[in-house]
């Protein structure tokens, strides 16, 4: 019994010591990894699969911008052959798409037919999300905020691939009737367009509780939209 | 440093043949590859080596794989923080470097024994380490050169012949077929040293 102890207690402390070198290496490279990721699915984006070589999957995430065209592509290709399918993901292969609507017009990779196509059908199918779901539906943001007696001001913002205001709408039902439904109008909402957040925008005279609970609401959802 | 060509663990010890297969696509893979098997085979064998006299002899195998299997995190880490590229390249053959028989069975037949010091079992997981690199890194040339008609990338034997290359060296019944080629060559070498190595005994 008492060898069981040592054995279990020496095995412990070797794990113990091999955990904490671990925790020290990871410590130091988690926050670069972290960085490196950066270009993955965020706002504005629609990730799609598609099978490729002996029906492993490819991934591919597609950045549109707010007009249906393609801002950018990244594709997961690891399931594929190393040094032969993987040149589907390469940078080379998928600039091809950028500034279009679908993958139309671009060829396959010679040698590389299947993890090329899967792209392609991938990226295929995001553009038909897109179109079909009126924008990528990370980049539309609905936010409310109070406004006049305390009732609630609906806005919805679309974006931009790059953060920018693309279009606001306003649901100002709840406020005063031609006094504070000009919070809705597009004169009022048209200042936010090419915006980052709802600053320089001031609020309207005479209707200070709606114009303020618009200004709100959008600051909201720009913060949501930079957080994703 | 036997490890290099007389004790080859690829070639004649025939040792870690799973990822020779599979990552030798390229150069650059099987180089990468046997860069980051070394590092864990010189830490691993240090380590044990260190702490030969503090393993039970019941659960040496645990203690080796837990030490082994810290090596290969910590290298699964720094190549994900540095080398994204080659990271995404050799996949799931990172973690499996813990599996790989010639870091176990270099911690079991020499960093764990006794008569052999820290600086001993050093240098043998350093000879083992680019033996092993020079393997994949030869098999990895060769399929890239015939498979791929490429060489780190580049298509050294022109567009036409990368276009149309003998694809089947790119694929794993390719990988097999280099293998069996290599051994052959050093076999054949050894062969011939052997016998020279005789004729001189009797000679004499």
């Amino acid at each position: 019994m008492r060898e069981y102890r040592t054995l279990g207690l020496r095995l412990m402390l070797i794990s113990l010591v091999c955990v904490m070198a671990l925790a020290a290496v990871n410590m130091w490279t988690a926050p670069i990894i972290e960085a490196n990721k950066g270009g993955g699915a965020g706002p504005g984006t629609i990730t799609a699969t598609a099978p490729g070589f002996s029906g492993n999957e490819v991934s591919v995430t597609v950045t549109f911008n707010a007009d249906g065209t393609i801002a950018a592509v990244t594709a997961d290709v690891s399931t594929q052959t190393p040094g032969i399918g993987d040149k589907a993901g390469q940078p080379e292969f998928l600039e091809q798409f950028v500034g279009k609507t679908s993958a139309e017009g671009v060829d396959t990779i010679a040698g590389a037919t299947y993890s090329s196509s899967a792209v392609i059908e991938a990226i295929n199918k995001a553009c038909e999300q897109f179109a079909s779901g009126g924008g990528a539906s990370n980049s539309v943001i609905t936010e409310t905020a109070q406004g006049y007696s305390g009732n609630l001001v609906s806005v919805t913002v679309t974006f931009n691939a790059d953060g920018t205001i693309a279009a606001v709408t306003a649901d100002v039902s709840t406020q005063t009737p031609g006094i504070g439904d000009q919070a809705g109008k597009p004169e009022f909402l048209d200042q936010f367009v090419g915006k980052t957040s709802a600053e320089g925008v001031d609020t309207i005279a005479g209707a200070t509780f709606s114009s303020t609970a618009v200004i709100e609401a959008i600051n909201k959802a720009c913060a949501q939209f930079s957080g994703n | 440093m036997h490890g290099i060509i007389a004790e080859n663990p690829t070639f004649r010890l025939v040792l870690g043949t799973c990822p020779t297969l599979a990552t030798t696509i390229s150069l650059i893979n099987g180089f990468s590859m046997g860069i980051a098997t070394m590092f864990v085979l010189v830490g691993s064998n240090v380590v044990i080596s260190l702490l030969k006299n503090f393993i039970p002899e019941k659960v040496r195998i645990p203690a080796y794989i837990v030490v082994i299997a810290t090596f290969v995190s910590i290298v699964q880490m720094v190549m994900q923080a540095f080398f994204l590229d080659l990271y995404n390249a050799l996949g799931v053959f990172i973690p499996l470097i813990v599996v790989n028989c010639i870091i176990l069975a270099r911690a079991e037949a020499f960093a764990g024994k006794p008569e052999n010091n820290v600086l001993a079992s050093a240098v043998d997981g350093l000879g083992m380490g680019i033996g092993f690199t020079i393997a994949l890194s030869l098999m990895g040339a060769f399929r890239e050169i015939v498979g791929s008609g490429t060489l780190l990338g580049s298509p050294i034997l022109g567009e036409g012949f990368a276009a149309n290359a003998f694809k089947l060296f790119a694929t794993p019944a390719g990988g097999f077929f280099t293998f069996g080629l290599f051994l052959a060559l050093f076999n054949l070498v050894f062969d011939k040293i052997d016998s020279k190595r005789k004729a001189r005994k009797e000679g004499v």
